[in-house]
């Protein structure tokens, strides 16, 4: 794993590629962004998967007790 | 001026050892305000970190609010260094509670939990904190700024104005480094 290199660009593709609606476009995207770096590619795919399901994650904490 | 004034305009002036000095003043005035709140309140009342982190902020560094009062004696820049210890702080204090109290649960005490009918909800957060706390150190090897803006927004309770004012980021940046943030780790959660 070397997913530091990947710092800024994974947050940048994610974004881009979100704002793609037509998945053809979107992949046509990731094709192009991603080259042959598969795993970078299956982790943005997760992410852009994860996405609505995030409703209000995560939900701020609260402290009680034992402070 | 107060010690936390003096070690921001230390900050400021770009004196490295001032950072080093923060965090641990700004940690106990937290625990501080929680452990009084909670002497006053009533049994399973619960404290918001938004609130401890702004009062905290008023009692250590003064009524700075932007635009409401006339003068600005700290900067954003200021503001930025302090929310980040707050922030900080918070994480390290919800984390060593969560701690406790899962040591409480596997060790024994389990007896006295139980008499204590603590909430079921409760439990579920201690365990669902140590998880994304876990997944917010990985974040930070990958994107330290995204991870910092977690810290700003979830622990200390920062809005998105207030959390890009923090980092220097437009408030659209933060907006989209949030977005990413959240998505991150929730997927990350979710496939442990």
């Amino acid at each position: 794993m070397n997913e530091g290199i990947h710092a800024m660009s994974e947050r940048s593709i994610f974004l881009t590629a979100l704002d793609i609606a037509d998945p053809a476009q979107r992949s046509a995207y990731l094709d192009q962004i991603c080259g042959n770096d598969a795993a970078l590619r299956k982790h943005i795919e997760e992410l852009i998967a994860a996405e609505p399901k995030l409703g209000g994650y995560p939900f701020q904490p609260h402290t009680n007790v034992d402070l | 001026m107060s010690d936390v004034t003096h070690i921001l305009s230390q900050i400021e002036a770009g004196d490295p050892r001032a950072s080093e000095q923060l965090l641990p003043l700004v940690y106990e005035e937290l625990r501080k305000l929680a452990a009084a709140r909670l002497a006053q309140e009533k049994p399973g009342q619960t404290l918001q970190a938004t609130a401890l982190v702004h009062e905290a902020y008023l009692r250590l560094v003064g009524d700075l609010g932007p635009g409401v009062g006339e003068q600005k004696p700290a900067g954003w820049n200021s503001r930025g260094h302090f929310f980040g210890a707050a922030a900080e702080a918070m994480r390290r204090i919800l984390v060593e509670q969560a701690r406790r109290k899962e040591a409480k649960k596997r060790g024994g005490e389990r007896q006295r939990i139980e008499l204590v009918d603590a909430p079921a909800v409760e439990e579920q957060t201690a365990v669902d904190l140590l998880a994304l706390d876990q997944a917010l150190t990985e974040l930070t090897a990958v994107d330290p700024r995204a991870a910092e803006l977690v810290k700003l927004r979830y622990f200390a309770g920062l809005t998105g104005k207030d959390a890009a004012d923090a980092l220097g980021i437009s408030v659209r940046t933060a907006d989209r480094t949030w977005l990413y943030a959240r998505t991150w780790l929730l997927n990350k959660l979710e496939s442990r």
